[in-house]
């Protein structure tokens, strides 16, 4: 009978806690912040609420599973007050089509958010024609980064940064080297991964897309030829050239891709400002000397690069509307965005807390993300519903490309059926 | 005659030195991930990943460990996993000893029908289960709360099933003869069966605890704050989208394994009754 | 006599009447919190349907607004006016009558400037000349036109619902709709000077009263208050948060009284002290009371939803025309032969409208589903095109359903225990004994299995012929459609070939782990170390082996290259080519396994007994023949568990996938659970999901099946 008074007592407080009462409003607020932001967004947070008692901020953010804790309690008909959304993984677009998130544009001057200190191309990403559903966060454009002490070891020069497609290629093979002669390379000229949003602005270079204007079909752009082009280009890297280490199946999110740049086996990786923090770090301390590019041109075309964002957005049924939309106001704020910015894990939406950031900035790494952003266009997953399923179907074209050895026409013509596929389907799973 | 013995004695510890090499060199294999989690939860970035391979850090990086365990309110989510571990293990084994007994001892009509039925409870993957439970969860008032993480657990199919198959394999005989001295069936359940049964309760009591101690979605999806969180779950907070802290990761996960490994040593007795004996008459 | 008894009295006794002071506990302890909680529920009730009332205003002002300066209809509009920027008249009607105090430069007039500036519609509720009245300020034409709208004081002044709550209104710090005049005059003073920074809903005092505050059209600036008190006869409400509690009370009680029921038949005795009586007496009252509260909750809330109804009904029968709906998009629903309101304002023209006005026909309120959304509908207009007023309802299907199913559960339960003691009434008394000792220990797990694993099964099933995308509550009905669609999917069925070739890893590791437990089944020194060393594995967090092994596997920087460097072979593209990557996969698959089934194994070795051995020693039996005739037959129960448990978690693999491969490349390690999650999470497509989840259920379970009737009948007890 121990346990079960044991249960039953244990049980009573356990209810207790959960009961609750209403007399504390409570705002709960989603994200995916890494260990290193969770202390800033924390801090952030507490100004807020700090300046309203009675309020209380629940922060909840652990990076796994995102998606599926979302849209459980969104289900469940408890969703957080402010939730933080982007145009890649966790994507807007769906819950901006169903209008299930609160058009936050009626509410800028009350909120005091003035939409023109953003870089426009980030508020894009979030705006439709009735209005705006996030304020921004922050965002990244994709870039090079470059080893420098391996270029000096294998003596090739740094790049200008009005490079090309030839350079790049030039530059790769020349850092493609087996030093001690026992048939193995110890390093490799760059890495080129499976993962589509890694590839997007090469297609884009080409002036070559995935989609059309409107969004809603594949063929006749997947399968044209420049973005043929810029497939033919990276694939080439791996089975002609052979200049990158074996193609990736998911080093990126693991770190190994970073680790190996950093320790001088692959010379150039083109990635986003989220690697900078550690890195800028790792220079202070002298232990690598770093250098970053915008991506090279097409030759004879406009340099171009994606960007991703993220934004806080509110979802419609919050029970403090007015709140939340401050919250969220506050969270995108200038003040708020130079707290994050000192971290740096992306690019501060707001132009001037950027530019102040650049300017202060040693070693001159911030200029090439500056000089990125302006070539910067979003990426499909901004407004395209159905993104999340047509992205995954894309890294298809290269294992059958580099595997299989297929003709690309043929691959990309058979992705972008299936791709059309799935976009004419919308609404019918 | 003696000279046979003593051949035959020196034959068998040449098989059993033979053995206990093949032992210890499988084990060996089996350790190497595992000691190489240990290196990189003393080494730092640059250090990592390296390549050939370097087991030993050149300069261990101790301060990881407090590092890693400061990060977070790790004693809290030790709490909160060791509560959930023992009301989780309570439950897996009272459900399987009563249930496991039901179902290889007890004659009812329609047993082994009843029993694949609870089987299929086994067979469907927990991610279309989510939601369903989570709005279960909901509607009882129990999201982010002991008893969220708890009652939904609380039953082992698999434990039952372990259970089923031990009592099977353990002969009926004792069981039988209580029975004819008139003791009741919960008497030959728990004076007669259950005793005999140790090293399966045992086993379930392992298994819920790791599985337990282990579980990370269900875990996730059900609680909203630090404070309910439990210990796999908060080391995933050291993993960022962009941006994944190996060292810190691995040394939580080095520190998580130990409460499993305390309570495998503990149980271990529980397995070794077996045929030593048998040696050590030859 | 009552041999059953201890068991009964620890496994079904023991937990009902935990679940009993359980439930009276919860009772106790939340009493006090809960009183104001209703009040504030009931309150929000209210505001709903003020926010509501508003919403249909500004609609109904915009689209009147519409047609201004051509016909406007003068018993609607009560006056218009329309200033320039500046806050100048421009025109006004009816236009000798002073319309409103907008002077330019008062506070109240800037304030609304700037909202129409901002090319807002503002509606606003004030009193003006000693009446209440909604006001819309709407930019047009390059000004402002402020719409007045009389309002029928009988839709608000008095406000008496089913929950016999009164409900007052404040417009700033004034009563805008005179109520009870007592109720509203002993509201303390504090309260009122604050209303307009009321932001959340709280309760006043301890005299049941609650207030949630009453915000502009938009939901952002608290413009005042709704109050509400409960009346002297409103009638108690149930206690809402405990009817989960009281559901699954109320299924152990079922059970306890179906087994007390057949206890008492077979044991007349079992009643004769007068505690047991008492505790058996006791039981059902509180089943009673469970019952009636469960059923009295959605009676009431459905009684609640169809006053709402009215009140709505009420302020839509204002509505001049039935053409000129009082809606925003009006415009789409030119075409449409029914328009529906929801609560919120929402219109809707749906395909499914059609079907759902011929059931309603001829039933001027219910409950009807449109698009897989059940909603409590109202018909306003008998004439022209009918018009539906729909709404949520307010009672909880699903904490009704949750009830039942309790219910039904329970009532199974004793369904079967009075089967299973009545089918063999004719037998022995031993068997008749072992069936009902076997049903009082299978209910503890069989409740929670119901509760929280068939129920969510079902539901799946349920999902599986629905579409759903999990951000919006509908889930329309498509029939076998996902089956159909299954069929033709070629990446599911690869992802099926692939999941079946990872199987194979159970009879590898079962294998090894056979002979590592055999190895460490014997007391040499070291033992727990090694037996610790392969059970590492298992035990270690899953993300963690994850990045070591996706390490170890790199081609280029990878320890197996590297060792297979050293004596010349390789490299091996192991996880990074489709040839490789799956087999990459069930070799750590085996590695994390064999000590997860050695430990198992060796439990299983501890049943042989010992006199075996030793009796096969002395007939001379050497080690392998020991193994063959005594080791494997004895440990077959085990060997059977082993494969069934090992064959049907191996068909759910997931999380090396997920981590490590994402199913690439080239679909190579694609397994059906990633698959599944991939539809569910990720394109949103949940009833697809589902049908995945059920075909996989059917198969493992068919596999299950197979390996019962050709191996489990020859460790079946005798």
């Amino acid at each position: 009978m121990t346990a079960w008074r044991t249960l039953v007592t244990f049980t009573l407080v356990a209810s207790a806690c959960a009961e609750g009462t209403d007399e504390r409003t409570v705002l709960r607020v989603m994200a995916w912040a890494g260990p290193d932001e969770r202390a800033i967004e924390q801090r952030i947070l507490d100004r807020f609420s700090e300046a309203r008692p009675g309020i209380e901020i629940e922060f909840e953010s652990i990076s796994a599973n995102y998606r599926e804790r979302l849209l459980t309690s969104i289900v469940a008909g408890t969703p957080p007050d402010v939730a933080l959304l982007d145009n890649g993984s966790f994507g807007a677009a769906p819950f901006i089509a169903r209008d299930l998130l609160v058009n936050v544009a009626a509410y800028l001057d009350r909120v005091g958010v003035d939409t023109s200190a953003y870089y426009s191309e980030v508020l894009d990403i979030f705006r439709r024609p009735a209005g705006l559903y996030a304020f921004p966060k922050d965002f990244n454009p994709i870039v090079v980064y470059l080893n420098v002490g391996l270029f000096e070891r294998a003596s090739v020069p740094l790049p200008d940064w009005d490079w090309t497609w030839q350079d790049f290629e030039r530059i790769a093979v020349r850092l493609t080297r087996d030093t001690d002669g026992d048939g193995r390379n110890e390093s490799w000229g760059t890495l080129v991964r499976r993962n589509f949003y890694l590839w997007q602005p090469w297609v884009w270079a080409a002036g070559g897309d995935v989609l059309g204007p409107e969004g809603r079909q594949a063929t006749g752009y997947l399968n044209s030829p420049e973005t043929e082009t810029a497939i033919r280009f990276l694939t080439d890297l791996v089975t002609e050239h052979r200049v990158v280490p074996s193609v990736d199946v998911r080093r990126q999110s693991t770190g190994l891709e970073r680790n190996f740049f950093l320790t001088g086996r692959i010379g150039m990786i083109w990635s986003g400002h989220w690697w900078l923090p550690r890195i800028r770090r790792y220079i202070e301390e002298g232990r690598v000397r770093v250098a970053v590019l915008p991506l090279p041109r097409y030759d004879g075309r406009d340099p171009v690069t994606v960007i991703y964002a993220a934004g806080w957005a509110v979802p419609h049924n919050t029970r403090h509307k007015k709140l939340a939309v401050e919250l969220a106001a506050h969270l995108s704020s200038a003040q708020s965005q130079r707290e994050r910015a000192e971290y740096g894990l992306a690019i501060p939406s707001i132009r001037a807390v950027h530019d102040s950031i650049a300017a202060a900035d040693p070693y001159g790494l911030e200029q090439a993300f500056l000089q990125a952003t302006r070539h910067g266009r979003m990426s499909w997953g901004s407004t395209v519903e159905e993104w999340a399923h047509v992205e995954v179907q894309l890294p298809d074209i290269f294992d059958r490309v580099i595997f299989e050895d297929e003709p690309i026409h043929r691959v990309t013509t058979d992705i972008a059926e299936r791709i059309d596929r799935i976009l004419a389907a919308r609404g019918t799973r | 005659m003696s000279d046979a013995a003593a051949a035959s004695v020196a034959r068998r510890r040449a098989v059993n030195a033979a053995t206990y090499g093949a032992a210890v060199l499988l084990g060996i294999s089996m350790l190497v991930p595992f000691l190489w989690m240990i290196s990189t939860s003393l080494m730092d970035e640059f250090e990592v990943f390296q390549f050939p391979p370097r087991l030993i850090p050149a300069d261990p990086v101790w301060s990881n460990y407090p590092n890693a365990l400061t990060a977070a309110p790790f004693g809290r989510f030790f709490l909160n996993s060791a509560v959930m571990s023992l009301f989780i293990v309570a439950g897996h084994l009272f459900t399987a000893a009563t249930a496991g007994y039901a179902f290889a001892r007890l004659r009812f009509p329609g047993r082994d029908r009843v029993f694949i039925l609870f089987l299929a409870n086994l067979m469907v993957p927990v991610i279309v289960l989510l939601i369903p439970r989570f709005l279960l969860v909901g509607a009882l008032g129990w999201v982010d709360t002991y008893m969220g993480l708890i009652v939904t657990e609380l039953v082992s199919v698999w434990g039952i099933f372990l259970m089923r198959q031990y009592f099977l394999s353990i002969p009926r005989d004792l069981e039988d003869a209580a029975r004819i001295d008139g003791a009741s069936e919960w008497q030959i359940f728990w004076k007669v069966a259950l005793p005999l049964a140790r090293p399966a309760l045992a086993t379930v009591a392992l298994f819920s605890f790791v599985e337990t101690w282990k579980s990370f979605l269900w875990p996730l999806i059900v609680t909203r704050s630090m404070a309910m969180r439990p210990v796999e779950v908060g080391i995933a907070a050291f993993h960022g989208l962009y941006f994944s802290n190996w060292p810190y990761q691995m040394a939580a996960a080095v520190v998580a394994v130990v409460p499993i490994l305390l309570l495998f040593l503990f149980t271990q007795r529980y397995f070794v009754r077996g045929i030593q004996l048998a040696g050590l008459k030859g | 006599m009552n041999r059953l008894r201890p068991a009964f009295v620890l496994l079904v006794a023991a937990p009902a009447l935990a679940f009993a002071v359980l439930s009276t506990g919860i009772v106790i302890q939340s009493r006090a919190a809960l009183e104001p909680e209703l009040d504030q529920s009931a309150a929000r009730r209210a505001l709903e349907y003020v926010r509501w009332e508003r919403s249909q205003r500004l609609a109904e002002l915009r689209a009147a607004t519409g047609s201004l300066g051509s016909q406007i209809a003068p018993l609607d509009i009560a006056r218009y006016a329309v200033y320039d920027r500046a806050g100048r008249t421009i025109e006004r009607f009816p236009g000798d009558a002073p319309l409103l105090s907008l002077e330019p430069g008062t506070p109240q007039t800037e304030a609304m400037l700037a909202a129409a500036r901002r090319s807002q519609a503002v509606v606003d509720f004030v009193t003006f000349d000693g009446a209440p009245a909604w006001l819309a300020y709407l930019p047009r034409d390059g000004g402002i036109a402020v719409v007045q709208r009389r309002v029928d004081p009988s839709t608000l002044t008095r406000f008496e619902t089913a929950t016999g709550y009164t409900l007052a209104l404040y417009h700033g710090r004034r009563r805008a709709l005179a109520g009870d005049e007592d109720f509203g005059a002993r509201l303390p003073g504090t309260f009122v000077d604050s209303l307009a920074s009321l932001d959340r809903a709280l309760s006043l005092d301890a005299d049941r009263r609650a207030a949630a505050p009453l915000k502009d059209f938009d939901d952002w600036d608290a413009i005042g208050a709704v109050v509400v008190a409960a009346t002297a006869s409103a009638p108690a409400l149930p206690p809402l948060p405990l009817l989960p509690v009281s559901a699954i009370w109320l299924a152990a009680a079922f059970t306890v009284v179906a087994l007390g029921w057949v206890t008492l038949r077979r044991h007349p005795g079992i009643l004769a002290t007068p505690l047991r009586r008492a505790f058996v007496i006791a039981l059902i009252p509180p089943a009673l009371a469970a019952a009636w509260a469960a059923g009295a909750d959605a009676r009431l809330s459905a009684r609640t939803t169809d006053a709402a109804l009215d009140l709505g009904a009420r302020v839509l029968s204002l509505v001049p025309r039935p053409g000129q709906l009082p809606v925003e998009r009006s415009a789409e629903l030119a075409g449409a032969d029914v328009a529906v309101v929801r609560a919120q304002g929402v219109v809707a023209s749906d395909p499914e409208l059609g079907a759902a006005t011929d059931r309603v026909r001829g039933d001027p309120m219910g409950r009807v589903r449109v698009s897989g959304q059940r909603l409590a509908y109202r018909v306003v207009s008998e004439e022209g095109p009918p018009l539906l007023l729909l709404t949520p309802p307010l009672e909880d299907a699903r904490k009704t359903a949750l009830f039942w199913l309790a219910g039904l559960y329970g009532a199974l339960a004793a369904a079967i225990l009075v089967y299973a003691s009545h089918a063999r009434a004719a037998g022995n008394a031993i068997e008749l004994r072992e069936a009902r000792t076997a049903w009082t220990f299978l209910s503890p797990s069989l409740v929670l299995l119901l509760v929280f694993s068939a129920a969510p099964l079902l539901f799946a099933f349920y999902l599986s012929f629905h579409r759903w995308n999990l951000v919006e509550p509908a889930k329309p009905f498509v029939g076998f459609e996902h089956y159909l669609t299954l069929a033709g999917d070629g990446l599911f069925w690869n992802a099926a070939k692939n999941t079946a070739v990872y199987s194979l890893y159970v009879p590898a590791t079962m294998v090894c782990a056979l002979a590592v437990a055999i190895l460490l089944n014997r007391r040499i020194r070291g033992v727990a170390l090694l037996r610790a060393i392969f059970f590492l594995p298992y035990i270690t967090s899953f993300v963690a082996i994850s990045i070591v092994w996706q390490w170890m596997y790199d081609p280029d920087f990878g320890l197996f290259n590297w060792l297979l460097g050293l004596v010349g072979l390789g490299p091996f593209p192991w996880l990074n080519s489709p040839a490789t990557a799956l087999l990459a996969l069930i070799v750590l698959a085996v590695w994390i396994h064999i000590g997860f089934q050695m430990i198992i194994f060796l439990a299983g070795l501890q049943a042989i007994p010992n006199e075996l051995y030793e009796a096969a020693m002395i007939d001379g039996a050497g080690p392998w023949r020991r193994f063959w005739r005594i080791t494997l037959p004895l440990l077959r129960p085990t060997t059977f568990f082993v494969l069934v448990t090992s064959i049907i978690g191996s068909f759910q693999v997931f999380t090396f996938v997920y981590v490590m491969t994402e199913g690439g490349p080239l679909h190579a390690t694609d397994v059906i659970v990633y698959h599944i999650y991939q539809n569910a999470w990720q394109f949103l497509r949940m009833g697809y999901a589902s049908a995945m989840s059920w075909i996989l259920f059917a198969v493992i379970f068919a596999i299950t099946l197979a390996q019962f009737r050709f191996l489990g009948r020859r460790v079946a007890p005798s």
